[in-house]
């Protein structure tokens, strides 16, 4: 689905990269209530997907908790979405120290195989932030 | 009185419920499928048959281990490649590792709020703790089947044509079993949460549909069964199974010997009583569910009851595995091109898929039959039989009852539109 995959996209070449001790790249798919297990045991968790939000195709911003719940709004359902999860984990006090959403605008989201000029855009400008902000710690 | 629920919660894909009544008689009832056709059938067409399983895995990502497992068997069928017992059992595994996640999901996330008088689980967090700590715990169990087993929770990544790519550890086999013979106590405590629900006093009688089991509760099978004397092969249900289209659903409709049927839980039960587990036929007297069973609201206890076979099962399997021990396999190699059709029971019922294939190894022609869309015409057929019953008791009731019923079914709407109209001429 093009530019849907910018995230699997992003796990496949970091996850082929050497990582700081303590960090591990999952590629999850379509999770849903697994992130709960997913993170257990880890203080920072950083999701990265193709998230519409209107801005220029390639480009990327950060989303924390409350930001992706203003994006998503609703209860659980059987989608057990990124924000239905967040809402569950956050009624359980489950939720990791730090919790982020690295969020890629995409171009082409339609039934193609690989991503667009747009979408490969945004995989380099996300594995750029990412790794910066691995090399520095924060 | 008109009732139009748009977007009905708690249930996977997006369907409306319509309600049209005057001076107490039911004039309308839709259940309106409005979810996007997707056209997966026309996406495989062309495609080589090791690309096939992982595309029409994308069809669900609720039961994504079934359409991979399913679409495995039919390909191996149509190129004639047996695979091994390690590989039968392990996809077994698999395959009871997605029942119980997707019946947990469902259960206790899904339609136990029904039943406190609350929205959604986050309510319960606080006031029932134990109830969802306990769920959640029963949960992860699942997603660990399909992780060691698939490789991840969903949208597995070993299973492969004639096998598998990579076998689990034995030691990790090993801490599966230990985890699921120390859920149990778990299990105990759900069938009395289960067991003390309220199920509303409905009853109608349908066909039930399902694989017969050949002397185990079915997954995999060759033959399918119905409790109106449907009796043949796997291999020829396009002859029993009729879909049409009907102008409210982008999914196709379904009928068998007479207008609507069922398949799922309550339909494998009553099926295949005879063939589950000790433990549970003693949690389906509990939960008052058996083989005359008519009332789709308990389907939940039908779930919890597979719920409690599927980890029995589970243990047995993981026992043969590490008793004859895990050997890597050298994948069979196809034998030709020609046609195949597998049937699976997934959580939400039968799944079919059969594809034809070309002699360069690509499909020619593909049908995928989801278990929601043979459920939709008996959805919509209890509906009718339970509105009129409620007409007097407002709105809010009819609405909140007819939820419930739906939820019940747990059906999939996003797999139920995937093949509108898909002409390969």
């Amino acid at each position: 689905m093009g530019d849907d995959g910018i995230g699997v996209t992003v796990a496949e070449r970091l996850a082929g990269e050497p990582l700081p001790a303590g960090v591990a790249v999952v590629e999850a798919g379509t999770i849903g209530l697994g992130l709960l297990d997913l993170w257990q045991g880890y203080e920072r968790v950083w999701l990265v997907d193709a998230v519409r939000m209107g801005r220029s195709p390639g480009s990327w911003r950060w989303l924390d908790a409350a930001d992706l719940l203003c994006l998503e709004p609703g209860g659980f359902d059987a989608h057990a979405g990124p924000a239905g999860v967040l809402q569950l984990a956050m009624a359980l006090d489950a939720l990791p120290q730090e919790f982020s959403l690295l969020a890629v605008e995409p171009g082409l989201v339609e039934r193609r195989m690989g991503l667009s000029m747009a979408g490969r855009r945004g995989v380099a400008a996300a594995l750029a932030e990412l790794r910066r902000r691995l090399e520095c710690g924060e | 009185m008109k009732i139009a629920v748009q977007h009905l919660a708690r249930i996977e894909g997006h369907a409306n419920l319509v309600i049209d009544s005057a001076r107490g008689t039911l004039r309308e009832l839709r259940l309106e499928i409005v979810e996007s056709p997707r056209f997966f059938e026309a996406m495989l067409k062309g495609k080589h048959y090791t690309e096939v399983a992982p595309i029409a895995a994308r069809i669900c990502g609720i039961c994504s281990n079934s359409h991979t497992l399913v679409s495995l068997c039919a390909t191996e069928q149509a190129l004639g490649i047996e695979v091994s017992e390690q590989t039968r059992i392990l996809r077994l595994l698999l395959a009871h590792g997605e029942i119980l996640q997707s019946h947990l999901l469902q259960l206790f996330f899904l339609a136990i709020p029904d039943y406190y008088g609350v929205s959604s689980i986050l309510p319960l967090v606080r006031s029932e703790r134990a109830l969802v700590g306990h769920a959640l715990q029963l949960k992860k169990l699942a997603n660990d089947i399909c992780r060691i087993v698939g490789g991840r929770p969903v949208h597995p990544v070993t299973p492969t044509v004639g096998g598998f790519l990579r076998l689990p550890e034995a030691a990790e086999l090993q801490g599966l079993r230990r985890d699921l013979v120390a859920a149990l106590p778990d299990l105990e405590a759900s069938v009395d949460i289960f067991a003390a629900l309220d199920y509303p006093d409905f009853e109608r009688e349908t066909e039930y549909f399902s694989l017969r089991g050949d002397g185990d509760y079915p997954i995999f099978g060759r033959r399918l069964v119905s409790s109106a004397g449907v009796d043949c092969a796997v291999a020829d249900y396009q002859q029993v199974i009729e879909e049409y289209l009907v102008p409210h659903s982008n999914a196709k409709f379904a009928r068998l010997s007479g207008e609507s049927f069922m398949v799922g839980a309550l339909a494998r039960l009553r099926n295949n009583f005879d063939h589950l587990s000790p433990m549970a036929t003693q949690v389906a007297a509990a939960l008052e569910v058996g083989p005359t069973t008519c009332n789709p609201y308990r389907i939940l206890a039908a779930r919890l009851v597979e719920v409690v076979h599927g980890v029995e099962r589970a243990i047995h399997l993981i026992d043969d595995l590490l008793l004859a021990g895990l050997a890597p396999e050298e994948l069979p190699t196809p034998k030709g091109p020609g046609w195949g059709a597998a049937a699976i029971e997934a959580p939400r019922g039968l799944l079919f898929h059969a594809y034809r294939y070309a002699a360069d190894g690509r499909i020619e022609q593909a049908d995928c039959v989801i278990p929601t869309a043979q459920n939709l015409a008996n959805i919509e057929a209890d509906l009718r039989a339970l509105v009129p019953q409620l007409l007097s008791s407002g709105r809010e009731e009819l609405t909140r009852q007819c939820e419930k019923l739906i939820r019940a079914y747990d059906p999939c709407v996003s797999c139920s539109t995937h093949l509108l109209t898909v002409d390969f001429a």
